[in-house]
């Protein structure tokens, strides 16, 4: 069986498409999943938050207001109140342990992208410096 | 539709007598009559309450303001859940004092009720918070009969359980 050229081109184009989909999805992945695993049960499974109990994350001015001070909340959790996108949260944070610098990065990547629309990306090395701020 | 006949006596929900968020004695009376969600928790669970807590709320907006259905949680730590700590967590998720209890009570008596309602809940160091727990809701007619349970992490359960409450609703 010969394939016409035509169908030639069409399976062509068809594994171009699906690698670019592929590649695209993949981009934030690991980001997306440990954020299903670590952050979603509290904020919710798109960032949304529940009522005053916990702060939603998408759109939070958390994340372009204070993004440097995420690593040190993440890691040690959070006592006190704090002001979410105008409303008053005070119920504590759990720390999320066990995250490597590399996982974290694909975490904000992941929320800066998906939660807020960014452009914005940052690097290992954002992280690890501000995790050095940390009390 | 799956739910399963009302069982008998021997299958009913223990007696039990608690302390709500607003301080007041609740005992299984208050629920006479009434088809509730019930559910063990504690405020600090790092873990799945969070998702059994917004799952429940999403049933409780269902039925908010319906006077035959009821919700209870179950602190499974009372050291830290005290009275004023339950009040904050029910203000905080905006829920109705008298439709939905938060009750605290001697470990004694709140883990042997967690057994009756075919739940888990025991004080584990290694788990995160320090306790282990299922996170089912337990759907209970007002015969004190467990008539269906859901999975409280999953969204697709707790739909079904909207579902069989209206069914018992109906009936």
């Amino acid at each position: 069986m010969t394939l016409s050229k035509s169908g030639l081109l069409i399976w062509i184009v068809a594994i171009l498409c699906s690698l670019i989909v592929t590649l695209g999805c993949n981009t934030y992945t690991q980001g997306q999943r440990i954020y299903s695993i670590r952050c979603a049960g509290c904020h919710g499974e798109h960032g949304e938050g529940l009522e005053r109990l916990y702060p939603p994350l998408k759109l939070s001015n958390i994340l372009t207001d204070s993004i440097e001070r995420l690593p040190c909340i993440i890691t040690k959790g959070l006592i006190g109140s704090r002001v979410v996108n105008g409303i008053t949260f005070d119920h504590a944070m759990a720390p999320v342990t066990g995250l490597s610098s590399i996982e974290m990065t694909n975490l904000f990547n992941y929320l800066l992208h998906d939660m807020f629309d960014s452009e914005k990306t940052v690097t290992p090395a954002d992280i690890e410096g501000w995790l050095k701020s940390c009390e | 539709m799956g739910i399963p006949a009302g069982g008998t006596d021997t299958a009913r929900i223990p007696a039990f007598l608690v302390t709500d968020q607003l301080g007041r004695k609740v005992t299984q009376k208050d629920f006479d009559g009434k088809i509730y969600i019930a559910d063990f928790f504690f405020t600090s669970c790092p873990t799945i309450c969070p998702l059994q807590t917004a799952n429940m709320l999403t049933i409780y907006k269902e039925f908010k303001g319906n006077d035959r259905v009821r919700f209870i949680s179950f602190s499974i730590d009372p050291r830290h859940d005290s009275v004023p700590v339950l009040k904050k967590f029910a203000d905080d998720l905006g829920v109705d004092h008298d439709q939905w209890r938060l009750v605290t009570g001697p470990k004694d008596k709140i883990y042997p009720l967690a057994k009756a309602y075919m739940s888990i809940a025991q004080e584990d160091e290694d788990a995160p918070g320090g306790y282990t727990h299922s996170g089912y809701l337990l759907l209970v007619d007002g015969r004190r009969h467990l008539r269906g349970y859901s999975d409280g992490t999953k969204p697709t359960s707790v739909q079904e359980m909207v579902g069989k409450i209206k069914i018992l609703l109906s009936q």
